[in-house]
């Protein structure tokens, strides 16, 4: 069994993984994808390997790299199919809608008067986000026209055509805390739940973690929602509602080294022996 | 630059043209020999780390041998955010800043 893993900067979250794949008895093929230059044509360099990890931090390279290792009829997880759905917070929307996965109201628009049009319809608060955001930056909460109409000036002002697709989503009272599952291959094998005084409760701005337990509610939605984009091994973010569980987001490359210990759960561990059964 | 953490118990105290005087410390060389570092007799190599320079401020900087390439880390003296860029030759550049793509 070789396994590749593709990753840019070897934070807690890799040296875990290649720890786990060295306690497991993987063999490890690093890929550092700056210094990877693709030669498309000629499909080179060659990789030998029976399935690649994407853990790149740049969501600019993983579409190019998990294709271009595609093309070489190597497997990849996730697929660049399901990273490019993954990483797009509209398409991750979309592929909920048609699964029938429960999500907070979502409206795309594109110009300001049309955002500022959807925003009236769904009624304050809204939150809108760029779709290809990461780590909680740029989205916003919008408690009324006003604040909406400064922000949307901004966002288009920001010269970054990523900017100029309005993300709208209903804003959901989260009483201060949501849920973050991981999934890998088809099971739900930790959450945790998010807790921060900040209506942003990414750990990554602040929040702090503390073990959830995985119902079988929990583990359901998070399932069905990695189904949803077509993932293997995803980060669901789960909102807790009155309406029940919604889906508010789904990563393609989780970051899990602060729910280790707060779950209990190997997750680096979980992942490589699914790679390992999988594809080995 | 690599340093050699070493000890040993050997009569040869020798390495290339080095002789070394005293039975356990520090010895560098310029790529991965510990191969044929040999002293006759019996020895122990106890951990490896490489040695740079600071590209912002010139700082001697060591990092312990199971670095990684891509890791980032924090010069001691000036806090710059450095990227190892390549392990053989050891080779470090300012780290990139935090792109609007990184992250989950």
């Amino acid at each position: 069994m070789r396994l590749g893993i593709v990753y840019s900067i070897p934070r807690p979250d890799e040296k875990l993984l290649f720890d786990a794949a060295e306690d497991l008895g993987v063999e490890l093929v690093k890929i550092h994808d700056s210094d990877l230059i693709l030669d498309v044509v000629k499909r080179e360099p060659r990789f030998d390997m029976n399935v690649a990890l994407l853990r790149t931090v740049h969501h600019a390279r993983a579409v190019p790299v998990l294709s271009f290792l595609e093309a070489q009829g190597i497997s990849t997880v996730n697929s660049a199919t399901a990273t490019e759905i993954a990483d797009d917070k509209y398409r991750t929307s979309l592929a909920l809608a048609v699964a029938g996965v429960p999500q907070p109201r979502v409206k795309l628009a594109f110009t300001e008067q049309e955002a500022i049009k959807a925003m009236e319809e769904m009624g304050y608060p809204v939150v809108l986000k760029p779709c290809h955001g990461s780590w909680g930056r740029y989205i916003s909460k919008v408690n009324d026209r006003d604040a909406g109409e400064a922000i949307l000036e901004h966002k288009f002002g920001m010269g970054s055509f990523h900017h100029s697709v309005v993300y709208i989503q209903d804003y959901v009272e989260k009483k201060g805390r949501d849920i973050r599952s991981f999934v890998v291959g088809g099971r739900c094998i930790a959450a945790i739940y998010r807790t921060s005084e900040h209506w942003v409760t990414n750990t990554a701005r602040g929040g702090t973690a503390s073990n959830c337990p995985v119902t079988p509610e929990i583990e359901k939605i998070s399932v069905d929602a990695v189904k949803a984009v077509g993932g293997e091994v995803m980060a669901v973010d789960v909102f807790e509602t009155d309406a029940g569980y919604m889906i508010n987001e789904v990563n393609s490359s989780m970051e899990f080294k602060n729910s280790i210990t707060t779950t209990g759960v190997k997750i680096p561990h979980e992942v490589i022996s699914y790679l390992k059964e999988t594809y080995g | 630059m690599f340093l050699l953490h070493f000890s040993y118990d050997g009569e040869v105290q020798k390495h290339g043209d080095k002789i070394l005087s005293s039975q356990e410390g520090v010895f560098s060389c310029d790529e991965r020999c510990y191969d044929s570092f040999l002293f006759g007799r019996i020895y122990y190599l106890n951990t490896i780390v490489m040695q740079t320079t600071c590209v912002s401020c010139g700082a001697e900087i060591t990092l312990a041998e199971k670095i990684e390439l891509g890791e980032i880390f924090s010069c001691g003296d000036c806090g710059t955010e450095l990227e190892v860029r390549s392990l053989e030759p050891l080779q470090i550049e300012k780290a990139p800043d935090v792109g609007e793509d990184w992250g989950e």
